[in-house]
């Protein structure tokens, strides 16, 4: 449904270019929950910024392309990121974090869902909005009072939940979550991510969520992308990346988890990332990596497929390195 | 003098909220008991959703809270009495650790400030070479050298790296006991494992005692020696980590533990989300039974007692004594056995 090839797009800034997302290719298909795993500052909200078609300076697109299909009333119709626009809440919609004060603090939720609704959309009547509204809060358990509430008097997960409603109340094609669950409590956080995958499988739509806790996208995700500085270093489906992690970044994520009845030591991933001003030639994991080679210093590795769907950006899986690997073993 | 480095006895907090006259009050803490060993140091996690009370505990801890009733002992002293410790030794005894590491720090002070400013005002440098040196020492002990610090400003550290001096300024005064108030939730689930597991080496290095207040289950469980979860204001059950988290007894800890996203396990069920809801805090029998799946009659009539289930382990609950009011130990074939 979106494609991404080569994507380039960095931040204009007085220092020079920040290369936020620096050559990504995937794409995104119909009925599938995508997660998207990272650091902070890895550039995975840059990603979901140009998912969503939301460019604005100093983000700019530098090279690569983008292509985007919508289902139209005659067919198939193809989108470039500019059109995106356009078609925010019915074809793609955007759910952000509830922590970050998003929802109008003046403004009481149901003018927030009138706000919502497109001017071009079919139901320009507020009365019929409304109980359309009603019916949908219903259909997700949630209470109609909350319509005529303001934000503040609303919890943190209420909140988080009002703005899921708002993001899925016009059924759009894809919807993108960006850390829908950080900040809130853990039994509040699987009540969410049931909702959205519930929602997900009533609707076969197409669901990208954000987060920097890989238990979430273990629980909730088909397909797993890995950012590591600006790129995607890992991507493959959740079950095979969470079996066999094929990049030593994801591998060290994977190691770091602590879970309840293991009392195995476990440590971090020490370090940091590069800056994205001026990253490193070769490699951005290298200086943190244990396996460092000498062409991981100066030499890109490049994004391919190991097993089927399942690619990955190391030169440990390099033709001459796994053979002698291989037979090492 | 008391084996306790810390005692809290029915602590109860309440605050009001509303108008002077027609305000209600909320019970934020209802009769906490917690203890902390002299002898040997230990991390207490308290473990709770937000409204549970684990913040308030943190303030009256660092005595930027009067307890409405109940006494906080520390070396079998009243922390509020006038032979407590008073002022700045009081701080030297007890330190906080604060949850965002972005706001902790002024963004137009060089970070290093905050730690000179400690050890000139709790007395631990009587002049600024003694507090360099002082600094120093206590960078180095959470990995960071002191060059690479000076002089530098928040937004030129990582979240990790600024919890870290957070940590070392907590250390100046070589406290005895260090509050942290969700110490890691702000940090990238990567970085998590650098600070808890710093955590575990000054425990050794320094026998300095941690309250690691959060809500994160599989850390307190990796970190912990001992554990309390709190709901509503009560600690519904307490005893050593390893125990309560492989085999919990109170039906709350079951359903934060099927809550936890843990790799290798999916989940089943669909729970119900709690609302915060006034009526829970006042409820005089059991805060929990409105959503508990195993509620009987009783539940909702009279207050749980706190139940018994090992000498160091019990539970705020009727389950475990099979609903009998009056009744505050388990019988022997019920006690739960770690598989």
């Amino acid at each position: 449904m979106l494609k991404l090839t080569d994507l380039r797009a960095y931040y204009k800034t007085p220092k020079g270019e920040i290369q936020a997302v620096d050559g990504v290719s995937f794409d995104i298909r119909e009925n599938e929950i995508l997660g998207i795993a990272g650091e902070s500052g890895c550039g995975k909200s840059t990603l979901l910024k140009l998912l969503y078609g939301y460019l604005q300076p100093p983000l700019r697109i530098v090279s690569g392309s983008f292509e985007a299909e919508m289902q139209g009333d005659g067919g198939k119709v193809r989108l470039g990121i500019e059109d995106l626009r356009k078609h925010w809440w019915k074809f793609i919609s955007y759910v952000p974090q509830g922590s970050m004060s998003v929802l109008n603090p003046v403004v009481r939720i149901e003018n927030q869902f009138f706000d919502a609704v497109p001017k071009d959309y079919e139901i320009q009547d507020r009365t019929i909005i409304r109980d359309r509204v009603a019916g949908y809060l219903k259909e997700l358990e949630l209470p109609v009072e909350v319509l005529k509430a303001y934000p503040h008097q609303l919890s943190g997960g209420m909140k988080q939940r009002i703005l899921v409603a708002l993001g899925t109340f016009l059924h759009p094609e894809i919807v993108l979550a960006d850390e829908p669950t950080t900040a809130l409590d853990v039994v509040v956080q699987k009540g969410i991510l049931l909702m959205l995958t519930e929602l997900q499988k009533r609707m076969k739509n197409t669901l990208v969520i954000v987060s920097h806790d890989l238990g979430v996208h273990y629980q909730v995700t088909h397909r797993l992308a890995i950012m590591y500085a600006g790129k995607i270093v890992e991507l493959g489906p959740t079950e095979a990346i969470f079996s066999r992690p094929l990049h030593p970044y994801t591998q060290m994520l994977i190691q770091a988890l602590p879970r309840v009845g293991d009392q195995s030591v476990r440590s971090g991933i020490s370090g940091r990332p590069p800056s994205l001003l001026r990253p490193p030639e070769g490699c951005r994991f290298a200086a943190r990596c244990p396996f460092v080679m000498d062409r991981c210093r100066t030499i890109e590795p490049a994004f391919v497929e190991i097993e089927p769907d399942h690619f990955v950006a190391c030169h440990l899986h390099d033709a001459d390195i796994a053979l002698s690997k291989g037979a090492a073993l | 003098m008391s084996n306790y480095l810390l005692e809290c006895r029915n602590v109860t907090k309440e605050f009001r909220i509303g108008g002077m006259i027609f305000g209600t009050k909320l019970r934020a803490l209802d009769n906490v008991d917690l203890t902390l060993d002299k002898d040997k140091p230990s991390i207490l996690s308290v473990v709770g959703e937000s409204g549970s009370g684990k913040t308030t505990l943190a303030k009256i801890l660092l005595k930027l809270h009067h307890p409405t009733s109940g006494e906080i002992l520390i070396d079998g002293k009243n922390i509020f009495d006038k032979s407590s410790l008073q002022g700045r030794d009081y701080y030297r005894f007890v330190q906080p650790i604060f949850q965002n590491p972005f706001e902790t720090f002024s963004a137009r002070k060089p970070v290093d400030t905050y730690l000179f400013d400690t050890a000139l005002a709790l007395g631990v440098a009587r002049n600024k070479q003694e507090a360099r040196d002082k600094v120093a020492e206590v960078l180095a002990s959470v990995g960071l050298d002191v060059n690479n610090i000076a002089g530098k400003y928040p937004n030129q550290f990582s979240g990790g790296e600024l919890q870290r001096i957070s940590v070392a300024r907590g250390l100046i005064p070589r406290p005895k006991l260090i509050v942290a108030d969700e110490p890691v939730s702000m940090i990238d689930a990567s970085l998590r494992m650098n600070i808890v597991n710093l955590f575990l080496e000054l425990k050794e290095k320094f026998q300095v005692s941690f309250i690691y207040i959060t809500h994160d289950l599989s850390t307190a469980y990796y970190v912990s020696d001992a554990i309390a979860i709190m709901y509503r204001g009560n600690v519904v059950e307490q005893g050593p980590s390893d125990e309560i988290l492989t085999n919990p007894v109170h039906p709350y800890t079951e359903l934060l533990l099927s809550s936890v996203p843990t790799v290798g396990k999916k989940w089943v069920q669909e729970v119900k989300a709690p609302e915060m809801e006034l009526k829970e805090y006042q409820a005089a029998a059991c805060k929990f039974a409105a959503r508990c799946p195993y509620a009987q009659p009783i539940c909702r009539e009279t207050k749980p007692p706190m139940v018994t289930i090992s000498p160091e382990r019990e539970a705020l609950c009727y389950k475990p004594v099979d609903y009998q009011p009056g009744v505050t130990t388990i019988a022997p074939e019920k006690i739960p056995t770690t598989p």
